[in-house]
């Protein structure tokens, strides 16, 4: 059942639903596993995603497969939507590339005591007083003003900082992934650069992919685990995505300066420079995980507060506060054990543009959610749809799913073929409210430059990575 | 956009990536090519029709390869662009004493209309930075 797929030099062998394999072969210490229909197989000329899953898979250390998830695609060094784990005690790699520049990138769901036709009438009024307190665009700007003193104990504290300043309440923290809060966080690997960056911008979007969208439950999956997680149908929500803006890139970037040179003292070469690794128990390597944690405490801030002035505009508007549904990431490396050929292995889980999703009854779950499973929020395409997933049991990849549609065309042909003015008026006539930064920020994120989310979704619902809670739909869109 | 104080000949274009921004640059000399990088990189998230520089940066720049020049200069601009809502409308390249000396010419981001995602880190994935009889060609892709 071989097939080469068009456009690119790498084969890729049929091995059932929603499931293909790249066989190992030259310096590839381990085969690729891409789970995805045949549809959504890479398959642009040029791009080179599965190219990008064969190099990963020469990563010293790496342990079962270079995996991809339904909405890979072309990213530098590895593909977005990879995931790889590597064995520490056998010297296994970290590499920042692996987890990407934006570190801890992720999505926040919020629910409001409100239905969708009860918000309506205040809608317009709802957006553009989040169009004004939602900092976005390039440069400075963030709703939290702090000095060095105060960032330093973001970087240690994350959501759990935040929240004891007053920017939240507890039950906010039982539903964030790891509570708030990545330990073994080290502000003294964060250099000056990323700490000037970072100073400006705590509770801003920034730009690129990163939205708030006011969103409505559309169809419910799974009645119990929607219950469970505080969500029903027809009701209004709100989903932030966003990470660590200027702090986490200028993290990634010195540290994968400092492992490109350090590499080839521990004997590592690497295919593209971009996967610039060190083994995850050095030095080097131990620096860049505490400084990746300092970066990840500041996104799950960054979202805390811009929860807040999500809650502040609901409370303005409408009169409605919001509860936290969940808030996880899709970019981070994690030290996890796992059982590898029937033994208990600490490994090192990268994940670039994918979601972990811990099965029901995993000890790492809140008491609320334990019998469900860890709920996985996918956002999707400005103006379709996104979605609540849920781990399950015997989930593959290190339990881990996709993490949104999934780009196919680049922006600059996005931008080249779609009008941004004619967007919003289309998305507006859909009853879809839109506030854009700039009309050709709009334009790179049209929908049709991206997957169809809901082919993503029934791949990875397919593959056995994780099942379908609810679909949302957008009612207003603040773009960064 | 200048390079050691004269004309800027060559060109520069965005190439598509789904990732995010590649920029393509050209030109007879090293410096003319690298600041042609800047302008294509500057121009794929502001307008910069009638932009107005109202204070230079200046910045020694030193690496063992010609392509890792390249990321430094992109990455000051990154920086300026973050903590100071700076952008380059022009970029002066002069090589000093071993190193490659930056003036970059600075508008304010506040006053230009922004039309695209913001660059936020400079990647290593496809880098390149050669010359050759026929001149200079560089590709550098950036995060956005």
């Amino acid at each position: 059942m071989g097939a080469t797929v068009t456009g690119a030099t790498v084969e890729v062998v049929e091995e059932g639903p929603f499931r293909f394999r790249i066989p190992r072969r030259g310096s590839m210490r381990v085969p690729g596993v891409v789970f995805a229909s045949r549809a959504l197989l890479p398959e642009a000329a040029g791009d080179q995603a599965l190219q990008q899953v064969v190099n990963v898979a020469t990563l010293p250390g790496i342990v079962e497969a270079s995996y991809a998830m339904p909405d890979v695609h072309w990213g530098y060094g590895f593909p977005i939507g990879g995931v790889a784990a590597t064995d520490v005690a056998d010297g296994g790699v970290v590499s920042p590339g692996g987890v990407g520049f934006d570190i801890s990138c992720g999505v926040r769901l919020l629910a409001a005591p409100c239905e969708r036709d009860a918000l309506l009438p205040r809608l317009g009024q709802l957006m553009d007083v989040l169009d004004r307190r939602v900092p976005r665009g390039p440069g400075r700007g963030g709703v939290w003003q702090i000095g060095r003193t105060e960032l330093e104990k973001v970087l240690v504290g994350g959501a759990c900082h935040a929240v004891e300043r007053g920017h939240g309440v507890a039950r906010d923290l039982a539903r964030c992934e790891d509570g708030g809060v990545l330990p073994g966080a080290d502000p003294g690997q964060v250099g000056v650069r990323a700490v000037e960056r970072g100073l400006g911008q705590v509770g801003s979007l920034g730009s690129g992919n990163h939205f708030l969208e006011v969103q409505a439950v559309d169809t419910v999956h799974d009645r119990a685990a929607a219950s469970a997680m505080g969500v029903r149908e027809r009701q209004v929500c709100v989903m932030i995505h966003c990470g660590s803006r200027g702090l986490g890139h200028q993290i990634c970037t010195d540290h994968v300066r400092t492992m490109d040179r350090a590499a080839a003292r521990y004997g590592i070469e690497v295919p593209d420079r971009q996967l610039a690794c060190v083994p995850a128990g050095s030095g080097e390597g131990r620096a860049y995980l505490g400084a990746m944690a300092a970066a990840a405490n500041y996104a799950r801030a960054n979202r805390q507060l811009l929860s807040e002035a999500a809650r502040d505009a609901f409370e303005e508007t409408t009169g409605h506060g919001l509860d936290l549904v969940y808030d996880i990431s899709h970019n981070l490396a994690k030290i996890e054990t796992h059982h590898v050929a029937g033994r208990a292995v600490r490994l090192c889980v990268h994940r670039k543009g994918a979601t972990r999703a811990l099965p029901p009854g995993h000890p790492d779950l809140p008491d609320d959610l334990a019998a469900v499973g860890q709920p996985v929020l996918i956002p999707g395409t400005m103006g379709t749809a996104s979605y609540l997933l849920v781990g399950v049991e015997g989930g593959g990849a290190w339990h881990s799913t996709c993490h949104g549609a999934g780009r196919v065309r680049s922006r600059h042909s996005a931008a080249r073929e779609v009008d941004g003015r004619a967007l919003r008026a289309e998305l507006e006539a859909r009853g879809v409210a839109v506030r854009g930064a700039s009309w050709r920020g709009l334009a790179e994120e049209a929908p049709r430059a991206y997957k169809d989310i809901d082919a993503v979704v029934r791949a990875s619902e397919g593959a056995g990575l994780c099942r379908r809670v609810a679909r949302l739909v957008p009612l207003g869109v603040v773009k960064g | 956009m200048g390079a050691g104080g004269t004309a800027l000949r060559g060109g520069h274009c965005g190439v598509p990536h789904t990732a995010d921004l590649t920029v393509r640059a050209w030109a007879p000399t090293r410096e003319e090519c690298m600041a042609h990088a800047v302008r294509g990189v500057a121009e794929a998230f502001v307008d910069l029709t009638g932009a107005r520089g109202v204070r230079s940066r200046v910045v020694e720049l030193r690496a063992d390869r010609d392509e890792d020049l390249l990321v430094d200069l992109l990455e000051e601009v990154v920086y300026r662009l973050d903590t100071e809502d700076e952008v380059p409308v022009d970029v002066v390249l002069t090589e000093v004493r071993g190193a490659l000396r930056a003036e970059l010419l600075m508008a304010d981001a506040g006053t230009l209309t922004v039309i695209g995602a913001a660059p936020k880190a400079v990647t290593l994935h496809g880098l390149s930075l050669s010359g050759g009889p026929e001149g200079w060609t560089c590709s550098v892709t950036l995060d956005v």
